[in-house]
């Protein structure tokens, strides 16, 4: 069992940051056999980010080209150069209920959101900070209400 | 895809490389809420959730001063150039044999070890820009 008070319940989501797509997306589908999900063009920016479902449940990774170009790539991460790591991000769920109370929680001691946003098509809900050294976490909870009737 | 016939069943752990240990840890424990499993001189395990077949879903910290647990295991990406230390995806044991001989038939270098604490077996590979991949699955004989 997780201790009783542990807000977070899994490991949602695992991002990389990628050079050459084509080349890293044949590895993931062909060699680790993995299932797109969904392949986002992105509206302001070059480049592509791609998800893949792992294993049974809501689990993900993804892949983020590095000309992608969003809110997280720019100067938000004090220690690390952008460039310099290939993990964009890593997500853990937690639950609705503890969706704000959580937000609230971190903030009261400090932490800086740095972002907050919806996913209408993974119907989710999420908002992202900083650990101590530059690495870009990302809090998201599953929301139905989220992207119901879009798309 | 059926999803049963999938090979990975589900991410296994996210590491990290880090600078300053005792404070990665004391904010993933106090502020992220993450119960440790393990903490040593150079490493901290903590347990995130339930895992796949027995495993449990970890999140590690790993001190970037000490290479000796994947010395060997990343080519291409320079343990300077990224806070991303591996990832691991969970497979079935009986699966086991026959990933690492498909992996090796790609022309991948394979290294397959034991982590007795852990009772689980792995495999390490890396992926096209050196990023440092394991297969791994719980196996209650690994003590």
């Amino acid at each position: 069992m997780n201790k009783s008070n542990q807000s977070v319940k899994g490991i949602a989501e695992i991002s990389l940051r990628v050079h050459d797509l084509d080349l890293m997306r044949r590895f993931y589908e062909q060699v680790i056999g993995l299932e797109v999900l969904r392949e986002n063009k992105h509206k302001h920016s070059e480049g592509k980010a791609i998800f893949y479902a792992v294993g049974a449940g809501d689990e993900n990774l993804a892949l983020f080209e590095e000309k992608l170009i969003d809110w997280y790539t720019r100067d938000k991460s004090p220690q690390i150069d952008p460039k310099l790591t290939t993990l964009s991000h890593f997500a853990f769920s937690i639950a609705l209920d503890d969706f704000e109370s959580e937000k609230k929680r971190l903030e009261g001691i400090g932490i800086e959101i740095v972002h907050s946003g919806t996913s209408s098509w993974m119907h989710s809900r999420m908002f992202y900070f900083f650990d101590p050294e530059g690495n870009l976490i990302e809090f998201k909870s599953h929301d139905e209400s989220v992207g119901r009737g879009e798309e | 895809m059926n999803k049963s016939n999938r090979r990975v069943k589900g991410l296994g752990e996210v590491s990290i490389r880090v600078k300053d240990l005792d404070a990665m840890h004391k904010f993933y424990e106090e502020v992220v809420g993450l119960e440790v499993l393990r903490r040593d001189e150079s490493f901290v395990f903590f347990k995130v959730a339930e895992g796949y077949g027995g495993h449990t879903q970890n999140l590690a910290l790993f001190d970037a001063t000490n290479r000796s647990f994947l010395e060997n295991k990343s080519l291409g990406i320079s343990p300077e150039a990224t806070t991303l230390h591996h990832i691991a995806l969970n497979v079935a044991l009986e699966d086991f044999e026959s990933e690492k001989m498909r992996l090796e038939g790609l022309g991948l270098k394979v290294n397959a070890t034991v982590h007795e604490w852990l009772h689980v077996r792995s495999l390490y590979f890396p992926d096209p820009e050196g990023n440092s991949l394991e297969f791994v699955c719980y196996d209650e004989t690994v003590r």
